[in-house]
């Protein structure tokens, strides 16, 4: 018996061991941004690396307010993403429940459509979107921008929203409808408040794409749209990389995701658990 | 991609963008040669030049008022001072002009695509050298013969374009016609560590031999220092920068007839160099170095010699990076086997997007010719306002102007002259094979030079492997 | 109060090649308990459903109280319902689950909360109101649900196996006050289940499914005492009566050479019968017929012989039993009064004096 605990107490030793380094390994990079961030751009190719430095606060006040501010190119990136975002989610959701729910003649070949969009790498498209939008006249245009990103982020957004609408037991509705709820009314009170978790999720997903992408942004853009992905460019230059100010922009760049991240953590972990929690709601 | 050394060390905020005109000043940057200055806004007629200079050309420059253009150029300090001064083209001639930054890795896919889909986004961009034989075999851009012999839009003897390098004039030009009007560009250069060299008593390499063995001399892994390091990553414009001068000194040439020949002995003999001498002194890891990741080294005392681009010359002599400032020399690249010197053409240059209106080709070739002028090579070299000044000055006659080389000779020992010497005696227009399959060429040859300099194949193998390839990418 | 007659006329129902519904007619009174009665599969549930208006007809008609509502859309109806799984809104609190029907039905907010008291109150849930679905036991959920079916006054009133998902204690407890709940709310409902003694005990009437149709229609008692088929014999009952093939020459019935005297005369002209008699009007006679006992049961109060008479098996329930042990021989007879007839080629039943 204590031998069996023993055992085991062991074997969670290793495991947390294991958990730590992967943890490490992936943290590493964030951590050497964030000590080079607060580093002179001398101090960052010292060798043996200098441990014990002054932090200065100059390349995040450069990153913003400096020669390269990024401030133009976060408005940029926080106008795309978030319009993007919130046009999947008001797209997408109702999409899902059709998909989900109704009996569509083409349910099927739309399903597979869905899911070959995300299998075509976004290299090929680059070209065709560039002589589209540039017909339309909506290279480097906020509309133009937002549109190319719908197309990818709704496909994915309905494909993951159908999986959490399809948990939800029929009865559910058919019960609401008996209620004198309407079909709109049954999506807005019964079904959106369920996959609440779903939606997390899927903003988190959308969000993040459309703030990180940069092959569409930086040939479908310019000096209107001109995210900051984009614009990092600026500090990794042809003749050196300014990795202290680079470092500080990013880690400035990434603070929205982090914050959304955590904002919508709960919803997260609640869209992850009520999928088990099939059957009208028993537990 | 060619990443192009130029700068000057970019002291922090000692660079000056578009943004710097709308919003702030230029604060309190030092730098190797100059104190920062104040940059106020951009309010008055010719700021940072006198208009007159341009006025006494005999074109009307307001030929093409109230155009609209857009180029596209790179994140660079040499863009970034043209941006800072295109205030006075704007004053000058009523053409609102404005410069797009695109990351390195992608300016030139997306200029292709701009000139290929007859969009006109784009009326002209820092065009890659390489890239002319593929524009002009589309007949994408202009040849600039009948802008330059049309005296109502060109006074000859005002701009000069005789004066333009002529390394960099070859380079744009395509069977002897003008494609693009260089701005900015370089020589490649010997720069070494004399405080090393004198303590050991060598002198600089005159030949590939010496400078291997001027390597082994120096060689003290120990002690952190290494003998020499070369462009070792894999690209068109890394190790496919520094390779080619090697295979031109060893006397290879690019072309038999139509063919392209890369297998040559001349190639073998070039790349067994390239790959014994990064084996025997450079350091661990270098097939994965770019050229700033060299000067970043040397620039920490652990390398005892490089050949670049002459522009790196300000990263390694920036005392707020540099340990190694006061202890620099320079040399011309060594002779080969065949005698030669070979540096490479590298040069950014505007050619003019053949899809424009007339008038918005005006208003391009004004701005082209503005900025390749030498009021405007001056403005943002020595005469430049703030801490950044240019090295790639595209002129012959800035190259003897006592101010720019005033400037220059900062840099350390022997820097003018084998700059100036290299501009006149060692370039090649053949340094690479000049084609419009450039692009898939390139990355063949630089993939074969990266598996051959990490061991996956021999010289051998890793040529004749190249040659199958290019001859498909020709054939295809 | 003569509200929520219901009328199905004709109703057909294919799902695919399968036919789920053939040719249903119903007329259900107001105010009626009323059960549809069947095994899985037998079509009670997919009338329920259309009665829901959750799944239309293929044909037919069906109306409530004269008005054709065949194919109006579910929340036109005015019918509510409680599901066998209760659907509830994991989301929403109890209060807000029994409130969500008023809500929708655009009830002034002052009235919700009083209403949904009264709703809580009659199902002794009140004090469950600000908890989640999620938080609630088996039962407990079940009355949640009642509560929301009966917050407003509907026309009509659906219960799918509502008492199915309980344990077998709750279910009687909760039959018990499902039976007095109805009553007291004066609305038809319509009762699904595939348990006859639910269906027995709670209906007022009943329809007998099976295979799509309907077999009978009566109060329990009809069904139990004078099932009208062998199908709706072999089905009613726990356990059903025993089907034995016979010969009948007047009120002569031979099975297996026993002759019983009828006490009455059967409508039939005779010949090969079916006889049906129930387990507990089976007794053990010296002078019947012989039969190999295989199992005997003891069900505590009674005791349930499996019988062997020849290949045909007999169940019988008697008050006790020694049992002398397996493969003893137990002679029976056939109580005359209880026995039932039935034609073995329609299948129907031959009027008897009890009818």
């Amino acid at each position: 018996m204590s031998l069996h605990r023993r055992a085991a107490t062991r074997r969670k030793v290793v495991l947390m061991a294991v958990a730590a380094a992967l943890l490490l390994v992936w943290v590493f990079p964030l951590i050497w941004a964030v000590i080079v961030s607060f580093k002179s751009e001398s101090d960052v190719l010292a060798y043996p690396p200098t441990v014990f430095f002054e932090p200065i606060g100059r390349n995040y006040e450069d990153a913003l307010f400096g020669d390269f501010s990024i401030l133009d190119s976060l408005a940029t990136s926080a106008i795309v993403s978030v319009s993007t975002t919130v046009l999947t989610i008001v797209l997408a959701v109702p999409a899902a429940y059709a998909f989900a729910r109704l009996k569509l003649p083409a349910k099927k070949s739309i399903g597979f459509y869905t899911l070959a969009t995300q299998m075509v790498p976004p290299v090929g498209l680059v070209i065709p979107y560039f002589l589209i939008l540039n017909k339309v006249s909506m290279l480097d245009t906020y509309t133009g921008m937002i549109i190319v990103y719908l197309t990818f982020s709704l496909p994915f957004a309905i494909w993951l929203m159908v999986s959490y609408m399809e948990d939800i037991p029929f009865e559910m509705e058919e019960a609401a409808f008996l209620d004198k709820a309407t079909r709109w009314q049954t999506l807005w009170h019964i079904i959106i408040p369920q996959v609440r978790g779903g939606i997390a999720v899927t903003v988190i997903f959308v969000f993040l794409n459309a703030w990180n992408e940069f092959l569409f942004a930086v040939q479908l853009g310019g000096n209107t749209v001109r995210p900051v992905t984009v614009a990092m460019y600026n500090f990794v230059s042809v003749e050196q990389t300014l990795w202290a100010k680079l470092s500080a922009a990013a880690l400035i760049a990434m603070l929205p995701v982090v914050i959304i991240g955590i904002a919508a953590q709960k919803q997260i972990v609640k869209g992850l658990t009520i999928g088990a929690v099939k059957g009208g709601g028993r537990r | 991609m060619s990443h192009k050394p130029n700068s000057s060390g970019r002291a922090r905020s000692g660079l000056v963008t578009r943004r710097d005109i709308l919003k702030t000043t230029l604060a309190g940057a030092t730098s190797l040669a100059a104190p920062g200055l104040m940059i106020g806004r951009a309010h008055a007629a010719g700021e940072y030049m006198d208009l007159a200079s341009f006025q006494g050309a005999g074109i009307n420059w307001r030929m093409a008022e109230g155009e609209k253009i857009t180029i596209a150029v790179i994140p660079a300090g040499y863009f970034n001072n043209l941006e800072t001064v295109l205030p006075d083209f704007v004053t000058l001639t009523g053409v609102e002009a404005r410069l797009e930054m695109i990351p390195p890795g992608q300016i030139r896919q997306k200029a292709v695509l701009d000139l290929s889909s007859k969009t006109g986004t784009y009326a002209s961009h820092a065009a890659d050298p390489m890239y002319y034989e593929l524009y002009v075999a589309n007949g994408w851009i202009d040849p600039l013969d009948d802008y330059l012999g049309d005296d109502k839009l060109t006074d000859a003897a005002w701009f000069d374009y005789e004066d333009i390098q002529p390394g960099h004039r070859g380079a744009t030009s395509v069977d002897g016609r003008p494609y693009g009007i260089p701005y900015d560009g370089e020589a490649t250069i010997q720069i070494y560590r004399k405080d090393v060299y004198d303590a050991k008593g060598i002198a600089p390499a005159e030949t590939l031999d010496e400078y291997r063995a001027n390597a082994e001399a120096v060689h003290d892994p120990d002690n952190r220092l290494w003998g020499c390091a070369l462009r070792g990553f894999r690209g068109a414009g890394q190790n496919m920068y520094i390779y080619p001068s090697i295979f031109r000194s060893f006397g290879g040439e690019w072309f038999d007839g139509e063919r392209v020949v890369v297998d040559s002995p001349e190639a073998l003999a070039a790349l067994e160099y390239y790959v014994s001498l990064l084996n025997a002194y450079a350091p661990a890891g270098v097939e994965n170095w770019n050229w700033p990741d060299i000067a970043d080294a040397f620039s920490q005392g652990t390398l005892g010699s490089y050949i670049d681009a002459h522009g790196s010359a300000a990263v390694v002599a920036n005392p707020e990076k540099s340990k190694v400032v006061g202890n620099i020399g320079f040399a011309r690249w060594p002779k080969g086997p065949s005698g030669k010197r070979v540096t490479s053409i590298w040069n950014w240059s505007f050619p003019i997007n053949g899809a424009l209106s007339e008038k918005q080709k005006q208003a391009t070739w004004l701005f082209a010719q503005w900025a390749g002028s030498k009021e405007v090579q001056v403005a943002t070299t020595y005469n430049y306002p703030g801490a950044y000044k240019r090295t790639g000055a595209n002129r012959a006659s800035l190259w003897k102007d006592a101010k720019f080389l005033e400037l220059m000779s900062g840099f350390g020992h022997n820097y003018v002259e084998a700059a100036t010497e290299s501009f006149a005696n060692d370039t090649d227009p053949d340094w690479r094979p000049r084609l419009p399959q450039w692009p898939a060429v390139g990355d063949t040859m630089a993939t074969a030079i990266q598996s051959a300099l990490v061991g996956q194949a021999t010289p051998a193998a890793a040529l004749k492997d190249a040659q199958e390839k290019i001859d498909k990418i020709l054939k295809g | 109060m003569s509200k929520g007659r219901v009328n199905l006329k004709g109703i057909y129902k294919r799902f695919g090649n399968f036919v789920a519904l053939k040719h249903i007619d119903l007329d259900i009174k107001p105010v009626e308990f009323f059960a549809l009665l069947g095994p899985s599969g037998s079509g009670k549930t997919t009338t329920l459903r259309m009665l829901a208006g959750l799944e239309p007809p293929d044909e037919g008609v069906f109306a409530v109280d004269g008005e054709d509502v065949t194919y109006a859309p579910p929340g036109k109806r005015d019918i509510a319902m409680v599901f066998q799984n209760y659907a509830l809104y994991p989301h929403m609190t109890v209060r807000d689950n029994i409130a969500f029907p008023l809500k929708m039905d655009k009830v002034p907010a002052a009235e919700i909360e009083p209403a949904v008291v009264r709703a809580a109150e009659r199902v002794h849930i009140e004090h469950l109101l600000h908890r989640r679905p999620g938080q609630l036991s088996g039962g407990q959920q079940q009355r949640c649900a009642l509560a929301r079916a009966i917050v407003r006054q509907p026309k009509l009133f659906l219960l799918d196996e509502p008492l199915s998902n309980l344990d077998a204690q709750l279910r009687l407890q909760t039959r018990v006050e499902l039976k007095k709940l109805q009553r007291s709310l004066n609305v038809t409902s319509i009762y699904v289940t595939h348990d006859q003694e639910e269906a027995m005990t709670l209906a007022d009437r009943m329809a007998v499914f099976l295979d799509g149709e309907i077999l009978q229609v009566g109060t329990p008692d009809e069904v139990f005492n004078r099932p009208r088929t062998i199908a709706v014999a072999s089905f009613i009952g726990s356990p059903p009566m025993n089907l034995l093939p016979a010969k009948l020459d007047g009120r002569r019935l031979v099975v297996d050479g026993h002759v019983t005297e009828l006490p009455f005369a059967p409508d039939h002209p005779g010949g090969d019968v079916t006889m049906g008699i129930r387990p507990s009007h089976v007794r053990i006679d010296p002078d019947g017929l012989p039969t190999r006992l295989y199992l005997s049961e003891n069900l505590g109060e009674s005791v349930l012989l499996n019988l062997y008479l020849g290949e045909y098996l007999v169940k019988v329930r008697v008050a006790s039993f020694a049992s002398a042990g397996d493969d003893e021989t137990v002679p029976i007879s056939f109580e005359p009064d209880a026995i039932h007839l039935f034609d073995t080629t329609s299948g129907l039943r031959i009027r008897t004096a009890q009818d």
